[in-house]
């Protein structure tokens, strides 16, 4: 195992404690809960293969999963965003491609390309996440207020531990 | 045959995607059902470990509300002590003996996992299947009712939360006896819905709801909630009743699992009176 691999794996660890113990907790008017577990699939390499990213996906969510008592419903959103990660990377390459060790971070493309790339993936998650979660259509803005307020809070707390915690040594 | 084959091989991202959603949904419909019980839950040893841990920890924070909950229990329960009570001579031929048979136990848990923000809560407690816990049981907690268990390990158990969609709870109304269920909207966590009261019943804000003993699970005369609010719909002959939790289960922190010690004879004997029925 690589060192980089080591650093994914302490990574996913620390990201599925800070959720259950911290995040899960977390309960603004039951209206509001973040998942910033999802940061993980945010910032795993370009280079890294699409089933490798499907599986880390669906063993984050079902981590998520087993500790809150959901079944599969956080394992069946992250393989979503997981499945459409690499679609997203795809039609929005450079000319020239990406270089191989390219890692998605704000430091490296910079505010402008992180915020819509993250904001898409946050949004599918947490869409779909609230209406499995509810299963049914009735509660639809209900759901849809759940969704968009959760999915602000998820990307303010992303965008704090870009800021806080990736060190400028990682810029190609 | 080949084309086929070419076919998966081409798209075999998507064919993997495919499964692993397929093996999602199985789980998630696993969970639902609240008979089977579910492959993976938080009443596992090591899930059950890191949240006794992250409780060892929290529950300082807590004591001093903690503490003031049990001295009002603990008065409440002074107060049923035979010492506190008057003593009524009994009448002439009366026997004394066999009046009264236990009914219930309890037996004390800690909960040590919450979750009152999703539209299917579970409660993690720290008592299993070594300490007398069983599916199905109820658990209460000092102002009013918890929730049911749902599935246990040798030391812990998890238990579904009345704020769940699969939550149905006998109850009555403590004033006139007319019986409802109480069900959760998935909306607010300190309000839950009186169903099935018909629309001639007399009500007002502020009415106690208790349960009514009918399952197998609670004992009758545990306190629910009080009326918030209540309609009826156009043409509707049941009301629609806002209720107001007592238990607020966001800081539930020490609660009892009700063992019903004939609840094995009252379950056989209503399965067999449906079997009759078929």
């Amino acid at each position: 195992m690589t060192t980089e691999s080591l650093k994914y794996l302490w990574q996913f660890v620390l990201l599925c404690l800070l959720q259950v113990l911290v995040f899960n907790n977390l309960n603004l008017g039951g209206y509001v809960n973040p998942f910033p577990y999802i940061y993980l699939i945010l910032i795993l390499p370009i280079s890294i293969g699409r089933i490798q990213l499907l599986l880390v996906g669906f063993l984050l969510g079902l981590t998520v999963d087993i500790f809150s008592n959901t079944g599969g419903l956080h394992a069946a959103a992250t393989t979503l965003i997981a499945f459409y990660r690499p679609l997203y990377l795809k039609a929005q390459s450079p000319r020239e491609g990406y270089e191989l060790t390219a890692v998605p971070h704000i430091k490296v493309f910079g505010l402008t390309w992180f915020i819509p790339y993250a904001l898409l993936i946050v949004v599918i998650h947490h869409l779909a996440l609230f209406y499995l979660e509810a299963f049914r259509f009735s509660d639809f803005f209900h759901t849809l207020l759940r969704t968009l307020l959760s999915s602000a809070l998820t990307m303010s707390i992303v965008i704090f531990i870009e800021y806080m915690f990736v060190r400028s040594s990682r810029r190609r | 045959m080949r084309n086929v084959l070419l076919f998966i091989y081409r798209n075999h991202v998507f064919f993997v995607f495919l499964l692993l959603e397929f093996i999602c949904f199985s789980l998630i419909v696993r969970n639902n059902n609240f008979h089977r019980g579910s492959v993976l839950s938080s009443s596992n040893r090591l899930v059950g470990n890191v949240y006794e841990f992250n409780n060892n920890i929290t529950e300082y924070f807590r004591l001093k509300s903690v503490n003031e909950e049990l001295a009002v229990e603990n008065a409440a329960l002074r107060a049923l002590l035979k010492e506190s009570k008057y003593s009524v001579p009994i009448g002439k031929g009366e026997v004394r003996d066999s009046v009264t048979r236990q009914h219930y136990t309890y037996i004390p848990a800690k909960v040590i996992n919450n979750s009152t923000d999703r539209q299917d809560n579970y409660l993690t407690i720290n008592r299993g299947i070594l300490q007398g816990v069983e599916p199905e049981m109820a658990v209460i907690s000092s102002s009013g009712v918890v929730g049911i268990v749902k599935d246990v390990s040798k030391n812990y158990a998890s238990v579904l939360s009345v704020l769940h969609h699969n939550s149905s709870i006998s109850a009555k109304l403590s004033e006139s006896g007319y019986i409802g269920s109480l069900v959760w909207d998935g909306r607010d966590p300190k309000v839950a819905q009186l169903m099935d009261i018909p629309n001639h019943v007399h009500l007002a804000e502020g009415m106690l709801i208790q349960t009514s003993g009918f399952s197998a699970m609670f004992p009758a005369g545990i306190n629910i909630g009080k009326v918030k609010s209540f309609q009826v719909k156009d043409g509707a002959n049941f009301y629609s009743i806002d209720v107001d939790l007592l238990t607020d289960m966001h800081n539930v922190s020490v609660v009892y699992v009700v063992d019903n010690l004939m609840r094995m004879e009252q379950v056989e004997l209503e399965n067999q009176a449906e079997q009759d029925d078929d």
